[in-house]
């Protein structure tokens, strides 16, 4: 009966052990993707810098650019040129960055977040994009903060007619305000002077007091890094299968003072 | 005069001191280190006990250990709670499984212990998904990223890769590798022998990429 009961506790202890070691995977494919991939964005920006390297790249005098090219998207748009025309303008840009000699900083304020949004207003779908931008609290703590929103005026929250009350109104003292505000939320936001513009933002921050005005999730994001001097380079999710949703230059444009004024206005949606 | 000049000197170093101590956020490497040290051994045990809340060879009771210990791993044991953020109170619906993929731009949350419910139900034994068993199996590292304080707190993100393997009724099988990343919060707390860092986990984000 003893013995009975001891095989029991041992089969049992044995049994859970044998469970505990089961977390790990022997799997070298999926190892050698941990190692490889690029798994965070703060894993790219150090990659980027030369802080980090990729497992597979030696460290010789090319150690920088070669990691710089490894960290462009397989996927990216060679905007019209051949595999090795384009191979060139990456080494080239590697070169450009290694002469600068400084480095992807979220804290210099040219580092700007774009994510799509999807929303319900009333519960219809609504996709808005929310550009963001890290900025240094009192404190000190580095935060993202939102600077911007596009996609209301697509989404049909307002446009651009604008329309008036009448006179008449003033003398029952603005009694209509229920029929406009309550009744006509379509209409309400062309009630404004014809010399006063919408704010997005600001309609955005408005909406989000709103009980019908719901987020769902985000679809997608990108980081625009404009510190490069001449280049505007963006990093989004790589779609490739082994890259398993790593960052990835996406794209890298060449940009001089007035372009990245253009493309900031653009992100905007100005 | 003389003795109020030096008190004064005093009062205006130490309010230098003390202003300095309240702007400081960067964390020493060697503390960082520490932390990442503590969020890897709660980011472990919650990838062992989720291969184990799986495992068909342990027992019912054993496996319901599993699912209460990752419960246990995470903010308000999955449960609603609320956090201080820039001084002010936060609320959160509990941590959150949001599941993304290459092949499809929208994204799905649902709470954590729910997810946890479809891999295996207690109740039944079973996985709630179409799946007859489950084998989840995770890669040798864990990367903790991010390391920074958030108020009272801090906060870093993990990365960790795990593979999948469903099996169906008809023998036939659904196998991916995925990548996870995972927000952890490391509260400071006062033990009996000085102060002391608890972590938990919290929101967590799935990317299935690679099937295979």
């Amino acid at each position: 009966m003893i013995r009975k009961f001891i095989l029991v506790i041992l089969s049992t202890f044995f049994l859970a052990l044998s469970g505990w070691g089961q977390g790990k995977t022997p799997d070298k494919v999926l190892n050698h993707l941990f190692t490889r991939n690029v798994k965070t964005l703060s894993e790219l920006i150090r990659r980027f810098n030369g802080i980090e390297s990729h497992p597979d790249i030696k460290g010789d005098s090319m150690s920088r650019a070669n990691n710089i090219y490894a960290l462009v998207s397989q996927d990216i748009d060679h905007r019209g040129l051949s595999d090795e025309e384009y191979m060139r303008f990456v080494y080239t840009f590697a070169d450009d960055v290694i002469k600068w000699g400084g480095e992807l900083n979220g804290t210099t304020g040219n580092m700007w977040a774009e994510t799509k949004c999807d929303f319900k207003l009333n519960g219809k779908p609504l996709r808005l994009t929310i550009i963001l931008k890290q900025e240094t609290k009192p404190n000190g703590d580095i935060r993202w903060c939102i600077a911007g929103v596009k996609g209301l005026q697509e989404g049909g929250v307002y446009d651009d007619k604008t329309y008036s009350i009448s006179p008449v109104d003033h003398e029952i003292n603005f009694i209509t305000f229920d029929d406009y505000f309550n009744h006509n939320r379509k209409i309400s936001a062309g009630l404004r002077s014809s010399t006063h513009a919408i704010d997005e933002l600001s309609m955005f921050l408005g909406l989000l007091h709103c009980e019908q005005f719901k987020f769902i999730n985000t679809a997608e994001t990108k980081f625009h890094f404009l510190d490069i001097p001449g280049y505007i380079i963006s990093v989004a999710s790589s779609k490739r299968s082994s890259d398993m949703g790593g960052w990835a230059i996406s794209t890298i444009e060449p940009a001089g003072e007035f372009d990245k004024l253009d493309f900031l206005n653009k992100l905007f949606g100005l | 005069m003389k003795n109020r000049i030096i008190i004064s000197c005093l009062v205006l170093i130490f309010s230098n001191i003390l202003l300095y101590s309240q702007t400081k956020v960067e964390i020493s490497e060697t503390e960082k280190k520490h932390l990442s040290e503590r969020v890897l051994q709660k980011v472990e045990e919650f990838t062992k006990s989720l291969s184990n809340m799986v495992n068909e060879s342990l027992s019912k009771e054993v496996r319901t250990h599993h699912q209460q210990n990752i419960l246990g791993l995470t903010m308000a044991k999955g449960e609603p709670y609320d956090i201080i953020i820039d001084d002010q109170k936060h609320h959160s619906t509990g941590v959150k499984m949001v599941t993304s993929s290459v092949n499809r731009s929208v994204t799905k949350s649902q709470l954590l212990k729910k997810y946890l419910t479809r891999l295996y139900n207690p109740i039944t034994g079973k996985p709630g998904m179409n799946y007859h068993s489950i084998t989840i199996e995770t890669a040798d590292h864990v990367q903790v990223e991010n390391i920074q304080r958030e108020g009272d707190h801090y906060v870093c993100n993990a990365i960790f890769y795990q593979y999948f393997r469903g099996k169906r009724g008809d023998g036939t099988s659904y196998i991916d590798y995925t990548a996870k990343r995972i927000k952890c919060y490391i509260i400071p707390t006062e033990l009996p022998d000085g102060k002391g860092f608890d972590v938990k986990l919290a929101d967590i984000s799935v990317i299935e990429t690679r099937r295979i």
